[in-house]
């Protein structure tokens, strides 16, 4: 069994892994006897009923294990005997026999003093920090900082095999695999980054493109050859494909005969745009899937070139339009070459625009009638699309009648220019005369640490024999690059440096901080904690924040098990843009940490909070009035509510169900892994599932009852029902709900300790008490996915030590991350 | 792994393709077997059709075991192949998890598993690849599937993902689109600077790998495999370069071109005609498909999304639903089977339906949908396992069919009992 097997959690894997292991290895550790007989005696008359050969309750067995005898992976076992002899829980009161309570704490106090002794003789080391491979994210904000591009749309790592996430987080060393196929994508995006970066060849010429509105015509016309561009964005018809479009595809504008963007490079982008209907109440009233309570937004997207499904597009704003004036909208973009230009209505009528055209004139499409002849059916489908709006008139029509829409008047590409040309990559590197000197530099630069010149020596010679392109491209394929080395121990400047940015940025060390790493200075006194201070500040911390969270709090689910649309019809509102209230669901649990670790707010908030962070789709769909911006911005919650805190929130809600239904179990699971660190038991083999029917008026509460009625599922599930019945009043996608199809909701529930609650508010209350376990759990996933290795026993007690120096001041967030990325745990490996 | 030699086919044999109009170029096997080198008149192939949400178990497995079993409903769509066929019961996953645990459908093997077994936690179709390697254009071709982390199906030895191809046009091109003497030019040049570059970083990991721990000496293990098996990737690539593809039946490419993405069904059914043109070009000997988990069905009166019908809690109109998707799966299957046979092929191609999950509505893993159709087995008849064979079992028994020289497959404790 490898080591990599042991649970960051502790106890419940690492007893497990102990049971199989644990006796092979206690042989080998030289004895420190403290009464090992009088454990024995006392395991013997108390213990090993439960936790001997016949039974192994909670998967622990005592009868192998020696109290003199300590070392990793008897260690957990023992801290933990210590703890339940300590708090009396153990053996349970419900025990033919229990031991008084001086003889339990004289046997704890024996056994502490063993683990002590051990601690102290320096020969029980945590677990190691594997070599750990840059994961995707890491790859790609390395290369932009490395070779100095930019990599919002030409994403280098597309087509990558998603890193497999250990322990919830995909930083973990020892999943990060490396494959044949993961390599073909490093030769590939190597090749693509070095084309990026140089600046070979002719400097493309800049050229400024306009397009302008001829308002008696349907399309702009402009450009150097005139390019017409498609028509007023003001609905559905898409001239230029001259079909009518799907809702999906509504609205929106693109550029055809040929793309402006000839070369890569940064581009002035400006608009001239009015919005205009929103006001006609009497047209807006007839439209489906439109609400005029928000103002018009107008969407800027660029598309990849290649066709794929669904397309690659990456947006670059979008913006709420003022109704009826023109106003002016300017980006400075880096534009990939090839890229398509997207303008869409985001919040447009989603119905087609026949509907409209229905609506808005007697146009009335001809029913066909049954047992029509197929020249029948001709002739009507002939008249129908004689009859539809395209034609001049009709085109007229939906043109001048006050629709929602928003009018392009002008339109201009100005480009490509560069910041600097040629650029520094192909100056310093390509085109430096000394290619020693050259690749030595940017290899420095590249694998982030001093390189000797044996490490060196391939690289030079490929260089000599297939050219200075190639060995570079070598440098960003080789483990130098890939890997992200670090030394045994307390953790050397260049490698501290890259542990911090890494967690903190998900890239390489900037130039303050690898300037500090290379005079070695960066571990001088205060240094490094203002570097924490630093960054936290920076803007690259939001990837911290974005990936920390997300994953944490498993977010991608959504991905995979979406609400079902046709269910769920308000996670998907198109008055929000096609995903404005999905992406707005999403977005709230991660700003809401970023508003916690700004402000350097109590931890407590994660439980339950007054407040959390909202916008006008999230409003919409919790329901709260007086939010009408895009604008993020924290919004006191009324009590009645019943959001606030984590559990409050849409995103956590959904991604804790499957898209489809919600189960108590999951979720119960869900919170007691995630939020509190106390993961249950897997599922003994042989276990029924529960089989749903809705026929009936069972509810998944009767059927848990029965479930737990039996002695050996009650165990597990009397801590984990109660929880996910307190959260059945939030469907699916997070929505708030009072009933089943055909059964009230009833979200009341005893915890394990005996506190009942009524309802999702009182049990946040009664939640409360576990702030410890809470802000502990939260101290150990960040430890996780700052190191990239799981904890074990080992790194209990600095654990406890971070959570007692936080605890007087009320677990204030900032306090919190920075005291993990200075703890010892995160500064060695 | 090393290369076995091209087999040598029949021509012939490919001309009866019912269904194609033209005659297909035979590529490889068109080269002179060895001499004393014995060589089958067929190459044995594979192919697998799975997805993830389960069939209406009340209506799949027959209630009899045997020879004499009762159609049921769920089985008519395959009625006219029922000699061709053996359904399994009580044949299903050892590892547990309802969803989370479908994707293991291939290799009976949760990922956390698959790091620390001997074979990498390999699937069956990726198993299989292995023994054919080089000699086709394609070790195996991965279609369709869910692009997502947790749903991935088929995986490498180095527990790396095979990766898919999404839709019939890629199919398509990589089948059959050949590329200008210009491109092939660039791509030969790039080639040979990507064998370079591998060399070099080769040369740099052991460098790296001379200064560092033990531990750390073991974690570029996987870096060292990656770098040989992108090298005879690389070389693969080099060899098929100068090999002209297949033409493609005419106006295949047109109909493939105009199938919608968003369409379920036409996207299925551009596959169905896809796969065995692979087989017929030998363009790959193993193929896998996994239906992407759309959620909606573009059949008349279907009007749920598909996950939440698989919850169908026995309500009738969900399960109508439900019944009607489960049918299109399987009379998909069914023509694959008719063009396979077509083609001549059926007793040398072994076809495997199957899902992770048995019926939606419970979530479990246990009693699969499977059956197995072709490869020259005594079929006809229905196997309950009894829960009592792991179904690593039927895999082995299939590999030994292909001709993969191994006893043993994952959690296999023999082949499995009651197929011949």
């Amino acid at each position: 069994m490898s080591a990599r097997l042991r649970g960051e959690r502790g106890l419940a894997t690492l007893v497990l892994l102990a049971v199989s292991a644990v006796w092979a290895l206690v042989g080998a550790a030289e004895p420190m006897m403290v009464g090992g007989d009088a454990w024995a005696g006392f395991a013997k008359a108390y213990c090993i009923e439960c936790h001997g050969p016949d039974k192994q309750k909670g998967k622990l067995r005592l009868d192998q294990v020696r109290a003199g005898e300590v070392d990793e992976r008897s260690y957990g076992i023992w801290k933990h005997v210590v703890r339940q002899l300590e708090k009396g829980e153990m053996p349970p009161e419900e025990a033919t026999r229990r031991p008084a309570a001086a003889e339990a704490a004289t046997i704890a106090a024996a056994i502490s003093r063993s683990v002590s002794a051990a601690e102290r003789s320096g020969r029980l080391h945590a677990e190691e920090v594997p070599l750990k491979r840059l994961n995707r994210v890491q790859y790609r904000n390395t290369m932009r900082d490395l070779m100095g591009v930019e990599t919002t749309m030409a994403d280098p790592t597309r087509g990558f095999p998603d890193d497999r996430g250990g322990a919830g987080f995909d930083v973990l060393g020892d999943e990060l695999r490396v494959s044949d196929t993961l390599m073909e994508n490093y030769l590939r995006a190597a090749s693509q980054m070095i084309d990026e970066a140089g600046s070979g060849g002719p400097k493309p010429e800049r050229v400024y493109r306009q397009y302008i509105d001829k308002s008696d015509r349907y399309r702009l016309e402009g450009g150097i050859d005139g390019d017409p561009i498609g028509h007023e964005i003001y609905n559905h018809y898409d001239i230029e494909r001259g079909y009518w479009t799907t809702p999906q595809e509504c609205g929106h504008v693109r550029i055809i005969g040929g793309t402006p963007f000839t070369a890569a490079g940064w581009y002035h982008l400006t608009f001239k745009v009015e919005s205009l209907g929103r006001d006609r109440a009497d047209v807006t009233s007839k439209l489906r899937e439109y609400s005029p309570k928000r103002p018009h937004q107008l969407a800027i997207r660029l598309l990849s070139p290649e066709r794929t499904f669904p397309e690659i597009e990456q947006t670059v704003a979008i913006h709420d339009l003022p109704d009826n004036q023109i106003v002016g909208i300017a980006h400075e973009v880096w534009v990939p070459k090839n890229w398509r230009l997207q303008l869409y209505f985001e919040n447009g009528p989603a119905c087609p625009l026949w509907v409209l055209y229905q609506e808005l004139t007697d146009w009335k499409e001809i029913p066909t009638p049954p047992g029509a002849t197929q020249e029948e059916r001709a002739a009507i489908r002939k008249r129908n699309q004689d009859a539809e709006p395209k034609t001049p008139q009709s085109k007229e029509f939906l043109r001048t009648a006050i629709s929602p829409r928003i009018r392009l008047h002008k339109m201009a590409i100005d480009g490509p220019f560069y910041k600097e040309w040629p650029s520094a990559f192909q100056v310093q590197v390509l085109d430096a005369p000394d290619t020693r000197a050259a690749l030595g530099a940017f290899a420095r630069r590249a694998f982030r640490r001093p390189v000797t010149e044996t490490e060196l020596e391939p690289f030079y010679r490929l260089a000599e024999s297939k050219g200075r392109t190639l060995a570079v491209k070598a440098m960003l394929c080789s483990p130098g690059f890939l890997y992200i080395r670090e030394n045994a121990g307390r953790l050397d400047d260049d490698a501290l440096a890259c542990r911090l940015s890494y967690a903190l940025t998900s890239s390489m060390p900037d130039a303050e901080l690898a300037a500090l790493a290379a005079a070695h200075t960066l571990s001088e006194p205060g240094a490094y904690a203002r570097q924490v201070e630093r960054l936290l500040a920076g803007p690259g911390c939001d990837e911290f924040v974005d990936s920390f969270v997300s994953q944490w709090l498993h977010l991608r689910n959504m991905d995979k098990m979406p609400p079902d649309e046709k269910k769920y019809g308000d996670f998907y509102r198109i008055s929000h843009g096609y995903t404005g209230t999905r992406d707005a669901i999403v977005k709230e649990p991660v700003l809401f940490f970023r508003h916690l670790l700004a402000g350097n707010l109590p931890v407590a908030a994660l439980i339950d909070s007054d407040f959390t962070i909202m916008n006008d789709s999230l409003a919409d769909f919790y329901g709260v009035q007086d939010v009408d911006s895009a604008a993020w911005r924290p919004v006191t919650l009324a009590p009645g509510l019943k959001r606030g805190g984590l559990l409050g929130m849409a995103a956590v809600l959904a991604a804790s169900a499957n898209g489809v239904d919600t189960s108590p179990v999951v979720r119960g699971i869900f919170v007691l892994d995630n939020l509190l660190g106390q993961p249950p038991e897997p599922v003994p083999p042989g276990v029924k599932p529960l089989q749903t029917d809705l026929r009936g008026t069972t509810t998944i509460r009767t059927a848990l009852d029965r479930h737990r009625s039996d002695a050996s599922c009650a165990s597990c599930h009397r801590r984990i029902d109660p929880i996910g019945f307190a959260l059945e009043n939030f469907d699916a996608s997070g929505r708030w709900r009072t009933s089943y199809v055909n059964a009230p909701i009833d979200a009341s529930g005893v915890l394990p300790n005996g506190k009942a609650f009524a309802d999702i508010a009182g049990f946040k209350h009664e939640l409360g008490a576990s702030l410890d376990q809470v802000a502990g759990n939260l101290v150990r996933k960040l430890l996780v996915y700052g190191t990239g290795r799981k904890l074990g026993a080992m790194d209990e007690d600095e654990v406890d030590a971070i959570c007692a120096q936080l605890k007087g001041n009320g677990y204030r967030l900032r306090d919190l991350v920075k005291a993990v990325c200075t703890s010892r745990i995160f500064t060695t490996r | 792994m090393r290369t076995t030699l091209p087999r040598f086919i029949d021509r012939r044999t490919f001309l009866k393709g019912a269904g194609v109009a033209i005659a297909l170029p035979w590529l490889e096997s068109l080269r002179a077997a060895e001499p004393g080198q014995a060589v089958p008149a067929k190459p044995r192939c594979m192919i697998n059709l799975t997805h993830k949400f389960g069939m209406y178990a009340p209506s799949f497995h027959p209630q009899d075991a045997g020879a004499g079993y009762v159609m049921t409903d769920g089985l008519r769509p395959l009625e006219r192949h029922r000699q061709v066929m053996t359904v399994f019961k009580n044949l299903g996953l050892s590892v547990t998890g309802g969803h989370a645990a479908a994707p293991c459908i291939l290799s009976d093997m949760k990922r956390t598993e698959a790091i620390s077994h001997p074979d990498g936690g390999i699937t069956v179709d990726a198993r299989a690849a292995e023994l054919y390697a080089t000699a086709t254009r394609f070790p195996m071709l991965n279609l369709w599937g869910n692009p997502d982390n947790d749903q991935h199906t088929s995986f490498a030895r180095s527990g790396a993902k095979i990766p898919y191809v999404g839709s019939p046009l890629e199919l398509f091109n990589l089948l059959f689109s050949e590329q200008t003497t210009e491109e092939k030019e660039v791509r030969g040049v790039e080639l040979a600077g990507n064998r370079s570059v591998l060399d070099t970083v080769n040369e740099s990991a052991r460098n790296l790998a001379a200064t560092v721990s033990v531990r750390d000496r073991s974690r570029l293990d996987d870096y060292f495999t990656s770098v040989r098996d992108a090298e005879r990737k690389v070389q693969v690539y080099r060899d098929w370069l100068s090999i002209p593809k297949p033409a493609a039946p005419a106006l295949l490419g047109e109909r493939i071109a105009a199938v919608k993405k968003e369409s379920q069904t036409k996207t299925y059914d551009a596959f169905i005609e896809l796969i065995p043109l692979i087989l017929q070009t030998d363009s790959a000997r193993i193929v896998t498909m996994d239906v992407f988990t759309n959620p909606n069905w573009d059949l008349p009166g279907i009007v749920d999304n598909y996950h939440s019908l698989t919850h169908h809690g026995q309500l009738p109109d969900k399960v109508r639903q439900l019944r009607a998707i489960d049918d299109f799966h399987l009379s998909r299957f069914a023509l694959l089977i008719d063009r396979i046979a077509a083609l001549g092929l059926l007793d040398t191609t072994q076809l495997l339906y199957s899902s992770g999950m048995s019926d939606g509505n419970v979530h479990s893993n246990q009693n699969l949908p499977i059956i197995l159709a072709g490869g020259g087995y005594a079929h006809g008849t229905v196997i309950d396992v009894q829960a009592k064979q792991p179904l690593s079992n039927l895999y082995l028994s299939m590999l030994q069919r292909l001709g993969v020289e191994t006893t043993a497959f994952n959690k296999s404790t023999g082949t499995l009992r009651g197929l011949a």
